[in-house]
């Protein structure tokens, strides 16, 4: 019986939270995959956040009115597989040096977390 | 594969062709097989052969890899398994799924130095290949099981041919266009001829089935490293040895003390074991580490029974 029920909870929590921590009111132990799905989560949170912190990207979130905490809890708010696609397109743009890059890798992370009002891309937000 | 017209106008053609020769051969130079190679020169795996048929290559190599590690590899039911209608073709994580839902290992090879030592220790590696070009690409699976001439050519199962052979310069040249993709497949308690303790963990993090015995084997050949320890300790508890899990969750935090998941998990299997008091301390010690954690949030209210740290 027991063993059921940890098998329904796991699927359960596989099907909702894709490996994420798990809420204590189903299981409050942290699973091998939860810690790792976690701190690849957090690894891509701090790639697009140290993005913000260039001083091209600083320019480009005063001109639209957001502030890099805004774009922080946009983040939180996004799927493992969402932040997964964001983090693979901002990949693609040529960041790495360039100041047009930078901004436009911040311009299309941005209309991607439809901060500029522009897309729907994510309707669940 | 391309051929230069010869005749008129012949003076011009090489003006105009040289820029573009010198650029073919540049990119035709011929890229080496490791020295690994080497010793010993050649070498040949026994691995049962599926032909595949039409587009279905990534069910046949999986069938290969299944049936080498002595489970039933029939391509039929793979086909309903793993390979996508819409695609014409298999995704290569389907395919580590399929392996990883059956109790094996996927381990990912991913340099040529890698493929080579895994052949050495007996293991077939599938590869990705890409056939044709980077912009459009063909891609297909196939299982290398062995090289010759100090690994001049390489030897694979690949689509309807058994036991092919190929210059390991055409071979290097499809995998690389498929970014190095490849993986071994293997049975409990075997450990890939290369392997890294993250890799592994991330290779072992997602199994369901039978994970208890690789978990082991990943800890005896790296015992001082504390994630694996966790994950063993997690695993263990799964397997409802929850004296032997509680060990491991404290050699766990003895080995990485800024783990806070392992705190988190360490005061659940004190608790259990009726020791109150350590079960505090180690959520609280996991609070001190992961503040921001919902999870061990709602761990500190649960075992504190609210009264918090």
């Amino acid at each position: 019986m027991k063993k059921q029920i940890t098998g329904v909870l796991t699927a359960f929590v596989m099907l909702f939270t894709q490996g994420l921590f798990v809420p204590a009111a189903q299981a409050a132990m942290v699973t091998t995959d939860g810690m790792v799905a976690n701190e690849q989560r957090a690894a891509m949170e701090q790639k697009v956040m140290r993005l913000m912190e260039q001083d091209a990207a600083a320019k480009v979130l005063a001109q639209n009115g957001v502030t890099p905490d805004d774009v922080q809890k946009r983040l939180g708010r996004l799927s493992n597989q969402e932040l997964q696609k964001l983090a693979t397109k901002a990949d693609q743009m040529p960041a790495g040096g360039s100041v047009l890059g930078v901004v436009l890798a911040v311009i299309l992370i941005l209309v991607l977390l439809d901060l500029l009002g522009a897309t729907d891309v994510f309707p669940a937000i | 594969m391309t051929t230069l017209k010869k005749g008129g106008g012949r003076a011009a053609a090489t003006l105009f062709l040289a820029p573009l020769l010198a650029l073919m051969l540049s990119a035709c130079q011929t890229l080496p097989p490791p020295q690994r190679a080497d010793s010993p020169p050649r070498q040949t795996l026994d691995v049962p052969f599926i032909a595949q048929d039409a587009y279905q290559c990534g069910p046949a190599a999986l069938g290969m890899m299944l049936q080498w590690n002595g489970l039933p590899g029939d391509k039929e039911e793979l086909v309903h398994e793993v390979w996508l209608p819409e695609r014409q073709g298999a995704l290569g994580i389907e395919l580590k799924a399929a392996g990883r839902a059956r109790g094996l290992l996927p381990y990912p090879v991913e340099t040529p130095d890698a493929l080579f030592s895994e052949i050495q220790a007996g293991h077939p590696v599938l590869v990705l290949q890409n056939l044709a070009l980077k912009r459009w690409p063909v891609w297909h699976f196939a299982v290398v099981i062995g090289y010759r001439d100090n690994g001049e050519r390489i030897i694979l199962h690949s689509g309807t041919d058994e036991a092919t052979s190929s210059h390991w310069n055409r071979f290097v040249r499809t995998w690389a266009r498929a970014d190095y993709w490849g993986f071994v497949l293997l049975p409990p308690g075997e450990l890939p001829a290369r392997v890294e303790p993250e890799p592994l963990l991330r290779a072992l993090a997602p199994m369901q089935i039978d994970a208890l015995p690789h978990w082991r084997a990943a800890v005896a050949r790296f015992p001082d490293n504390g994630r694996l320890r966790f994950g063993l300790a997690n695993a263990l508890w799964a397997a409802q040895r929850q004296q032997e899990a509680l060990d491991a969750y404290q050699r766990t935090v003895a080995l990485a003390p800024d783990l806070a998941p392992a705190w988190n998990n360490l005061a659940y299997a004190l608790r259990r074991a009726g020791d109150d008091r350590g079960a505090r301390e180690a959520v609280c010690r996991a609070s001190e580490l992961a503040p921001d954690s919902d999870n061990i949030k709602d761990s500190v209210a649960d075992i504190t029974d609210g009264n918090g740290c």
